[in-house]
């Protein structure tokens, strides 16, 4: 375990070198476009009319919290680790609207010392959204930029009770239809953007339970500079209410929250394609999750875009 | 309390709601009279500031936005260029913070060759369809918009096999032609026009 975790700093600490050598001396006044996108990678910039990316994600469950929300380091010799690689795209219909598509591929790696190791995984529950900027980040030094998004996940993955014991290593969705709404809030002051987002999450009901209503707070402020390389740290806050059985009873303990900070770096590599890359992190302090794992991840993102 | 939800619920549908439907409104085919200002304060209208030459090219202007900056000695060589041949380059600040000392302090450290005009209330942005700087029209002397559109396909990274949308648009209407190209995609930053 330490071994994995000394190799995950280095690659931390690497990422964050080679961006911040690539960084200019002078940051303009105004950002040209590249703000909005490190922040919500999927989403089609400026100018732009269509993208497809793809994105790989690693991650290392540390430790978790319990129901009261006190911090408990993973017992020795238990590991996870999760995987997912997600390919994207999103297509401009009109100005101001957008369409996108997420197909995860997710896989996990759990070991316990009384029941070895298992990996397994598959295609994940398939995200479609829309996004409507009424005003765009900039346009006033008022109003901020307004948008709009509603999304739609299938449950295109395998649920948990559909998955293999002991170790259920081979879920891959909740099993249910998932409606998301977002509003998002976003302004540029010279060369910063600042983000607020608030997404809710209603699921229908799945084996007799529906899942509780998820709200998501996300803030951000992302720093673009001359030669459009950004740098962004952002925060949210995700808290899940208890879960309902076909009766209308909450199910104890259900409910859950989680905090993770992020930190991401977008390097355009020509005026079509991009890089970016996050470390994120679940802090291991009290309070801050409650019946939630804690860990820590790299996501890796290449994107090719059309103006 | 329903009488303020409304209140607030009207001002929202005012602040969002021309921008759903702003994408419907036709373009005007000429640069109507619109109130402009030198950088000496003293106030240009223009229509008669395009009446003054036979092409007239507006470039909208932002001070911070790194896109129009690296188009920079393009728009000088644009000048060299065609301003020999009877054509003038303007261009047009219509940004909320547009001051004349601003601007004046920019257009030095440029090495503009060409006049800078203030767009108060970005009324002449507006007429014309500009929502980001580097958008460039080329108008007749009869105030016609010609072409309108990027400088060329180049944003970010200055390719030397970028389309010279300006520069083709002048060469056909110098040659007695219709642009080749009326309309292509500007890729600057949005303008702050309040």
């Amino acid at each position: 375990m330490r071994s994995r975790r000394s190799r995950f700093r280095e690659g931390c600490g690497l990422l964050a070198a080679s961006l911040v050598t690539l960084i200019p001396a002078r940051a303009f006044a105004q950002a040209c476009c590249a703000g909005g996108s490190i922040v919500t990678p999927g989403r089609l910039e400026l100018h732009e009319d269509a993208l497809v990316g793809l994105q790989a994600k690693a991650s290392s469950v540390f430790g978790s919290y319990d129901t009261a929300g006190r911090y408990v380091a993973a017992p020795g010799g238990d590991t996870e680790l999760d995987f997912e690689q997600d390919l994207f795209g999103a297509l401009r219909l009109l100005r101001r609207g957008q369409i996108a598509l997420l197909v995860p591929i997710v896989e996990t790696r759990r070991a316990t010392p009384q029941q070895g190791a298992q990996f397994g995984g598959g295609v994940g529950d398939v995200n479609a959204s829309a996004r409507w900027d009424f005003i765009e980040a900039g346009q006033s030094r008022f109003v901020p930029g307004i948008a709009l998004l509603a999304g739609l996940t299938f449950p295109t993955g395998r649920p948990p009770e559909q998955a293999s014991p002991p170790l259920f290593v081979d879920s891959t969705g909740i099993g249910a239809f998932q409606i998301n709404a977002a509003l998002a809030l976003e302004q540029t002051f010279g060369a910063w953007l600042l983000n607020a987002t608030v997404l809710g999450a209603k699921r229908t009901e799945h084996g007799g339970q529906t899942l509780g209503t998820q709200v998501t707070l996300l803030s951000a402020a992302a720093y673009t500079f001359a030669n459009d390389v950004a740098l962004a740290l952002s925060a949210s806050y995700a808290f899940e209410g208890d879960a309902t059985t076909r009766s209308g009873a909450d199910v104890p303990l259900s409910a859950h929250h989680v905090t993770t900070v992020t930190v991401s770096g977008l390097l355009p590599l020509g005026d079509t394609f991009r890089l970016l890359g996050g470390l994120s992190l679940t802090p291991p302090v009290d309070s801050l999750g409650s019946t939630q794992p804690a860990s820590a991840g790299l996501s890796l993102t290449v994107l090719h875009s059309w103006s | 309390m329903p009488a303020r939800l409304s209140h607030r619920l009207a001002g929202l549908v005012l602040v969002v709601g021309p921008s759903v439907f702003a994408c419907r409104g036709a373009r005007p085919s000429t640069v109507p009279a619109t109130p402009l200002t030198g950088l000496d304060g003293a106030p240009v209208d223009a229509r008669r500031l395009v009446a003054a030459a036979p092409l007239t090219v507006l470039v909208f202007f932002s001070a911070g936005c790194h896109c129009l900056t690296l188009h920079d000695a393009r728009l000088r060589a644009l000048y060299e260029a065609y301003h020999p041949r009877g054509v003038q380059v303007v261009m047009v600040d219509s940004e909320a913070r547009a001051t004349p000392e601003a601007d004046a302090a920019e257009s030095t450290a440029r090495g503009y060759p060409f006049p800078v005009v203030i767009d108060r209330g970005g009324r002449l942005a507006d007429a014309v369809g500009a929502q980001y700087a580097t958008y460039s029209v080329v108008v007749d002397s009869e105030g016609r918009i010609r072409y309108r559109g990027g400088i060329d396909s180049d944003k970010m990274r200055l390719s030397d096999d970028a389309t010279p949308y300006v520069r083709d648009a002048l060469d056909d209407l110098l040659a007695g032609h219709a642009p080749r190209r009326s309309e292509t995609k500007s890729l600057g930053c949005s303008l702050q026009k309040w």
